[in-house]
Formats: structure tokens, C-alpha cells, sequence
């Protein structure tokens, strides 16, 4: 093993390059099984057809932050979903991902395209964080949702969510 | 929002409290369709709901296979229905002959739960005593016997519940033999189960007790939601998770000296445990003393005990009592308006030990602890009508569960100002009595009502300490609480059950020209309760939120003509609030021509069907589903 910070080639969307620190592009599930794949060949850029330039580059900011911390379990999942806790975000995280919308939507395509649960988390936990207090008219002003319920449709849902309004 | 997709969304979706979810649920059909989807989001909703007592993943939707709902919403559409039909009062009223020697255990969705005749329950098989529950499903005209027959062996115990119903679930308690020990066993059944005799979730625990020591008291099984079960036995209450299987591990509850056997447990919710009894406030000591052990003579006083189940602790820490409310004992310390109710004598039989009921309705939960005082009124004009009050008193879960949390008394249920003086008794200051009363003066009855006893001691200086606990008295919690005075039952024609946040009492009007025809006259009422606070009764909307508004009724003798007429008639009692602001309203109907089968035996009301069984082995349903 050189002493040299072993470094791999990321290509975006829009034909950029970037060359990138492995424990820094491991935080990709789906980059290090790229990895894992190609092996040692050196120079070889991994395609991510998905990803604009823009996007990695803010997303490979978080990466970089966070390189140090252990890579969460492959199957740690959802499982306490029930207690639906609302986990606080992280000081860094929240300022990291004060973006507009545009950008933040990407993110949360790209983590989950890049298949970086942490960072997906972190994406609609502050989606979630946006939508909460709001009405449906409000959420529908903030992103920019036609409403195609029919006057009808839309008092029978109103009816069912009534309980809700303790 | 547009880009992402359904997966997305639903992630988004899946942070969110359940109002935000229902407010996104209702921006359009894309968000809609993802909530109505997805079954972890459903599943999320139903338990949120519902409170079903399993656990929140997909294997559990057997219920929905088999249970009258096929989704979430479906249920919640099928409750929805059943409180607009008991706020009309529209129910399908059916009768049905149950077979020989069958009683009604329970009442389950759209399925009764039948056990053998007390004194008939076990029968002797080839390898033993069995019994049998038979489900009945409830389909329109008929009641079909769906043969889910739960075949287990029981211990037969005196007394000792050895069977737990909740919701879609059955736990039973089997005893084996072996040797000096009886080896107890649990086993829990699913209710809607694919194949005909429900077979055993992953089971059990066992549990030994040696017969010589004399203590082979068949324990107590009790569940709750998220596979919460409780076992009491003699020396001990355990709790762990059912769904665990044979590999659950067990937690401890603190037992105290006399919160015995017979004192109350509940469950609330997935993690709070209630128990309810009479219980000295010393410890015992050594030494033998004339009482037990007991420094002084234990007071008896019914203390509610809360615990905070925390499933991190579990096979370590003794769970202990985290909050301990005291009863109200004396007549000062029942709100006024109720007071002369109390027995204001030499009270014989005093309280009698309050039970516990279970609560939710699917959207408020409360701790439920219903007294009866067995008396003779001293005014002889009250006798027949006050002599047998219930008294039943509510405090909402939410309540405790926050100041067991936050580890302090949540300051809205303090005590406001203005509360009525308590004396303080000087002769005995530790003691609250609540078995020697002064004699009121009989011959000024507005005195009476009004009139304190002098041997109640204000419980806020009397510091009263439980286990290092600061015992919480009535006045401390009130407060958040209700307290309802009710009718006793004049008769055997009458009777109170009690279900969580909605009681229901009935009269049967027996009419010499409606028996002939062989029917009767039956008047229902339902009693309500709701737990937000800031609760006004005159524009609140009855039944947890649903349905239309309430107007107080003043007359009602003249609605109670009109609900002859199938007009359901609708009345608030505020006099029988502790708090003009307490979530309480009664209503009832009449409902005429109901078959007339004999004397009731007993009734069973689940929030959505009234069931009245009568001693002939008929049951009638008044079905508002």
C-alpha cells in the first residue's frame, strides 16, 4: 500500500471529472461496489450517468465531512420506523443543506441513486422538516403541486383526516 | 417534488408525525396514492389508530385477510361509520340463539368470542381437561359459526383470569404437571388465523411453582399492544414481548406488600402499566409487629401505581412505580357537585376496591378506575336513586405518560386556584379517612350537600410518601381528570358497563302489551369522553371528533318521547362534571320492538356494538358497525 491517498475518478452527467479520496467516494454504497468490481485499475473513471457536476460536488462536501465515521451496516434499515422518532439533524448537516429546493431534491435523488443512506436521511428528514405545521394548500404552494382532486375527492379525504385534529 | 419518484416520496412521507401525513395525503392524487399504498404507512396509521396489539410489521396483517377490513382504511372507514351510527342511533339490531352452555367472552371486530358456562368451562378430553372459545362471526342476518375453536387446557383456578382477549389475539394459560411442579405455559392465538383452531403464536415462558409451598396459583395473563404481555403471579409480575417467541426476555415489576393478588392491573398502550389496590405507605419492617410487619396499622388507602415500561432495562432493572396518584377517599376530596352522593354514615363496606379499565377508543386513552360504594344513604329521600353511585374516574394516559417522561408533574395538571377548603383533621393527621364520617345535619339538605367533613386531612400537607415516592393526591390531579357520578342499578333489568372512554347504560321498558308480542322497550345511553384539553362541551364535536354537533338538551323528558320515534335524542349532563370544561356528554335513544329474551345477564360494549346476553343463551346485538 503506497503512501499516496488512494484516489478514484468519478465522471458526472455532464462529462466532468473529478478525482476523489476512496474513503471519501466509499461513503457511496453503490461507488465502493463499483469499486470492488473494477479492482485495482488505475485511471478508470466510474460513470455516474445520474449526477450532475454541481450536485457531486456539494454531495462529495458531505462525503468528505463525514469521511471518518463508520460506514452504517448494510441492513441497518428502517426497522424503527414504528417509533417514527424524529432524529435530530446533525449542526453541520442542517447548515451543509440549507440549498434551494431545486438542489435539495436533487441531493435526495443522488443519495439515493449514489446509495448513501445517511445523506438520504438527511434529505427528507429536512423535506419532512419543511412540510410539518403546514396545510395541504401551503404544501401545495411550497412544492408547487397541482391539486387534481375534485371538490368532491377533497372533502371525503378531508373528512377521513378530521380525527387527526386533536 | 414532481422528480421523485414513489419511493421517494414515500421515505419523505415516512418522517412525518401523522398530522403532517394526512395533511400531504390531501395535496393531490400522486401523494394520495403513496400514502394509501404503502403498508408501512398504513400499518403506521392502523396502529396509531387502533392500537392493535401486534406489532408494526406486514407479517401482522392477517387481520385485514381476515377481519371485516381488508386495509387500514377500510377500518378506519368501517369506525367512522359505526360513530356516525351511534351518534344517530341507527344501529341493525339482531338476536341470536347461542348453543347450550355457551357464554359470551368477548367481543372482537365483527366476531363474538364464546367460552363454556361458568362451572362448565373444562371438559375432560382423552389427555385431560380442555376448553373450547368458539368465534362467531357477525354477518348481517345471520350469526355463522366460523369454528375458530381456541382449544386449550386451563388450570383450573377460582377467580384467576387465565385468558386475555384483545383485539385480534388470545392469550391462554395452560398448566402441565410434572412431578411436584405444575409447569405453566402460554400460548397465544391469533383470533384470524388461516387454518381453523388457531395454533400458538411462538410461545412461551414458563413458569414453575412448587405445590408444597402451596402456591400453584395459576398465573395471571394480561396483553397490551406491541406484544406486550404481563404475567401475575403470586410472588411476582413479569413483562416481556410475546412476539419475541421463546426467546423473550423477561422484565420485573416492583411488587409491593399489599397490592396483592387482587389488586387491578391494566395495560395501557405498548408500555404503561397501571396498578390499582389498597397499599400501606411504610415499608414493613421485621420485625413482627400486630400488623404484618407494619410499623403502624396500614391505612388502607387505593393508590394507583404507574410504571413506564422501558424495553432497555428489561431483564435487569426492576421496573418500579414512576407516579403514584391516591384515590379519593373522603367525601371532601369528590368535587362538590357530586358529594352528596357519597355516603356521609358510617360507611360498612366502604369503597369497594376500584377496577381498571381498559380505554382506548382509538384516538383517546384513558385510565379508567370505577368505584362503588355500598351504603345506605343517610337522607331517605336519596336512598333508591344515589344509594349505589359508581364513581368513576378518568385521567388521560397522554398525562402520565408526559410527566412520567419529563420526569415532573406536567403543570397543567396542578391544582388552579380555587379549590374547594379541606379541613385538616386534627386528631389524626396522617390519617385519610374515609370510614368514619360525621354525621352532616340531616334536616337542612342544601347544608348537606355543601357541608365538609372535618376528618380529611389536606392532603397537601400531609406529605404522604410511597417507596420514596411523593404520593399524588386528588387534588393534585384532578385536575386534568374527570370524576362522573352514575346511577347505580335499581334493578336486575339494569346494568353499567364500562368501556374506556364511552360508557353505556341501558333500561329495559317492560310494557304488559309490547311483552305479550314478545318484545321490549330498550333505552340506551352512551356516555363519552374526550381528552384535549381546552374541551368545551357546548361546541365540541361528540365522538372523539366526528359527527355533528351536540346541543345541550334541557328537556328531556320530552326527547325521550321523540327518541321513541327512532329519534335519537342527545343530552349533556353538566352537573355531572367535576369541571364545567370536562370532556363528557351523554345521549341515548329508545329503540322499540327489541325481542324480549329473558332477563340480561350481561352486556358488552366494545365502542361499537352493545351486546346484551340474556340468561336463555340468547344475545342481542345492537350493531352500529
Amino acid at each position: 500500500m503506497s503512501e499516496k491517498k488512494q484516489s478514484v475518478i468519478l465522471q458526472t452527467s455532464d462529462d466532468e471529472q473529478f478525482t476523489v479520496e476512496k474513503v471519501v467516494a466509499e461513503r457511496s454504497a453503490m461507488i465502493k461496489s463499483m469499486m470492488e468490481d473494477l479492482g485495482d485499475q488505475e485511471g478508470q473513471a466510474i460513470p455516474l450517468p445520474n449526477v450532475s457536476s454541481s450536485v457531486l460536488t456539494k454531495i462529495l462536501e458531505y462525503c468528505d465531512h463525514h469521511k471518518n465515521e463508520p460506514l452504517p451496516a448494510p441492513d441497518a434499515n428502517d426497522a424503527d420506523d414504528s417509533r417514527r422518532k424524529t432524529s435530530e439533524i446533525g449542526d453541520w448537516d442542517a447548515r451543509w443543506i440549507q440549498v434551494d429546493q431545486e438542489m435539495l431534491f436533487e441531493i435526495i435523488l443522488a443519495a439515493n441513486y449514489l446509495d448513501i443512506k445517511p445523506l438520504l436521511d438527511v434529505g427528507c428528514k429536512t423535506v419532512a422538516n419543511m412540510i410539518k405545521g403546514k396545510t395541504p394548500e401551503e404544501i401545495r404552494k411550497l412544492f408547487n403541486i397541482t391539486n387534481d382532486f375534485t371538490p368532491e375527492e377533497e372533502e371525503q379525504i378531508r373528512k377521513e383526516n378530521e380525527w387527526a385534529e386533536e | 417534488m414532481d422528480r421523485l419518484d414513489n419511493f421517494l416520496i414515500e421515505l419523505i412521507l415516512r418522517k412525518l408525525p401523522l398530522k403532517d401525513l394526512l395533511s400531504c395525503s390531501a395535496t393531490c392524487k400522486l401523494i394520495n396514492s403513496v400514502v394509501n399504498s404503502s403498508s408501512t404507512i398504513q400499518l403506521f396509521l392502523y396502529n396509531y389508530l387502533f392500537g392493535r396489539c401486534f406489532p408494526l410489521t406486514p407479517d401482522r396483517m392477517v387481520h385485514f385477510k381476515h377481519g371485516s377490513a381488508k386495509t387500514p382504511m377500510d377500518e378506519l372507514h368501517r369506525l367512522l361509520k359505526s360513530e356516525d351510527n351511534l351518534l344517530t342511533f341507527r344501529p341493525h339490531i339482531k338476536s341470536y340463539k347461542l348453543p347450550d352452555n355457551q357464554v359470551v367472552a368477548d367481543v372482537a371486530d365483527k366476531y363474538i368470542v364464546t367460552a363454556p358456562n361458568p362451572g362448565e368451562e373444562y371438559l375432560m378430553g382423552s389427555d385431560g381437561l380442555y376448553t373450547l372459545l368458539t368465534l362467531w362471526e357477525i354477518d348481517g342476518k345471520e350469526l355463522k359459526d366460523k369454528a375458530v375453536k381456541v382449544d386449550f387446557k386451563p388450570q383450573r383456578e377460582e377467580g384467576a383470569s387465565v385468558v386475555d382477549i384483545k383485539d385480534d389475539v388470545i392469550i391462554c394459560v395452560e398448566s402441565v404437571q410434572e412431578g411436584h411442579n405444575t409447569r405453566y405455559q402460554i400460548r397465544v392465538f391469533h383470533l384470524f388465523n388461516e387454518i381453523e383452531i388457531a395454533q400458538p403464536r411462538e410461545s412461551d415462558e414458563i413458569i414453575k411453582n412448587t405445590r408444597d409451598m402451596g402456591l400453584n396459583n395459576c398465573p395471571r395473563v394480561m396483553i397490551g399492544r406491541e406484544g406486550l404481555l404481563i404475567v401475575h403471579t403470586t410472588h411476582d409480575i413479569k413483562w416481556t414481548r410475546w412476539t419475541e417467541g421463546k426467546g423473550a426476555i423477561w422484565g420485573h415489576i416492583e411488587k409491593h406488600p399489599y397490592l396483592g393478588f387482587s389488586s387491578h392491573i391494566g395495560i395501557y398502550g405498548h408500555d404503561i402499566v397501571a396498578i390499582l389496590g389498597p397499599a400501606a405507605p411504610h415499608q414493613p419492617s421485621s420485625g413482627t409487629s400486630g400488623y404484618g410487619g407494619f410499623p403502624v396499622e396500614p391505612i388502607e388507602r387505593e393508590y394507583l401505581l404507574l410504571y413506564k415500561l422501558d424495553d432497555t432495562t428489561r431483564p435487569h432493572t426492576m421496573t418500579r412505580a414512576q407516579m403514584v396518584l391516591r384515590m379519593p377517599h373522603g367525601r371532601n376530596e369528590f368535587p362538590p357537585e357530586g358529594r352528596d352522593l357519597i355516603p356521609h354514615g358510617i360507611v360498612n363496606e366502604t369503597i369497594n376496591p376500584g377496577r381498571l379499565t381498559d380505554s382506548s377508543n382509538g384516538r383517546s386513552q384513558i385510565i379508567e378506575v370505577a368505584f362503588t360504594i355500598f351504603d345506605e344513604h343517610p337522607i331517605p329521600t336519596h336512598m333508591v336513586e344515589d344509594s349505589v353511585p359508581w364513581i368513576i374516574v378518568n385521567i388521560p394516559v397522554k398525562y402520565v405518560r408526559e410527566a412520567v417522561l419529563s420526569g415532573i408533574f406536567p403543570s397543567r395538571i396542578l391544582p388552579r386556584n380555587g379549590l374547594p377548603p379541606i379541613h385538616q383533621n386534627r386528631r389524626n393527621p396522617l390519617r385519610i379517612c374515609r370510614m368514619k364520617y360525621k354525621f352532616p345535619d340531616l334536616n337542612n339538605d342544601e347544608e348537606y350537600a355543601l357541608r365538609l367533613c372535618d376528618c380529611c386531612v389536606q392532603s397537601d400537607k400531609s406529605e404522604e410518601i410511597f417507596r420514596d415516592l411523593k404520593v399524588v393526591s386528588p387534588d393534585m390531579w384532578k385536575e386534568g381528570s374527570s370524576i362522573t357520578y352514575l346511577k347505580g342499578p335499581e334493578n336486575t333489568h339494569q346494568d353499567l358497563r364500562v368501556f374506556g372512554t364511552r360508557h353505556i347504560s341501558y333500561y329495559r321498558h317492560y310494557n304488559e302489551q309490547k311483552n305479550t308480542k314478545g318484545t321490549i322497550l330498550t333505552e340506551l345511553y352512551i356516555e363519552n369522553h374526550r381528552t384535549e384539553t381546552g374541551y368545551v362541551p357546548a361546541c365540541h364535536r361528540s365522538l372523539g371528533g366526528l359527527g355533528g354537533q351536540i346541543d345541550v338538551v334541557v328537556d328531556r323528558a320530552q326527547n325521550v318521547r321523540s327518541a321513541v320515534s327512532e329519534q335519537p335524542y342527545i343530552c349533556g349532563h353538566p352537573y355531572l362534571h367535576w369541571d364545567k370544561s370536562t370532556p363528557f356528554t351523554s345521549y341515548g335513544g329508545c329503540f322499540e320492538d327489541v325481542p324480549a329474551h329473558g332477563l340480561v345477564t350481561k352486556v358488552i360494549f366494545d365502542g361499537e356494538k352493545v351486546v346484551f346476553e340474556h340468561e336463555t343463551g340468547w344475545v342481542t346485538i345492537f350493531d352500529f358497525a
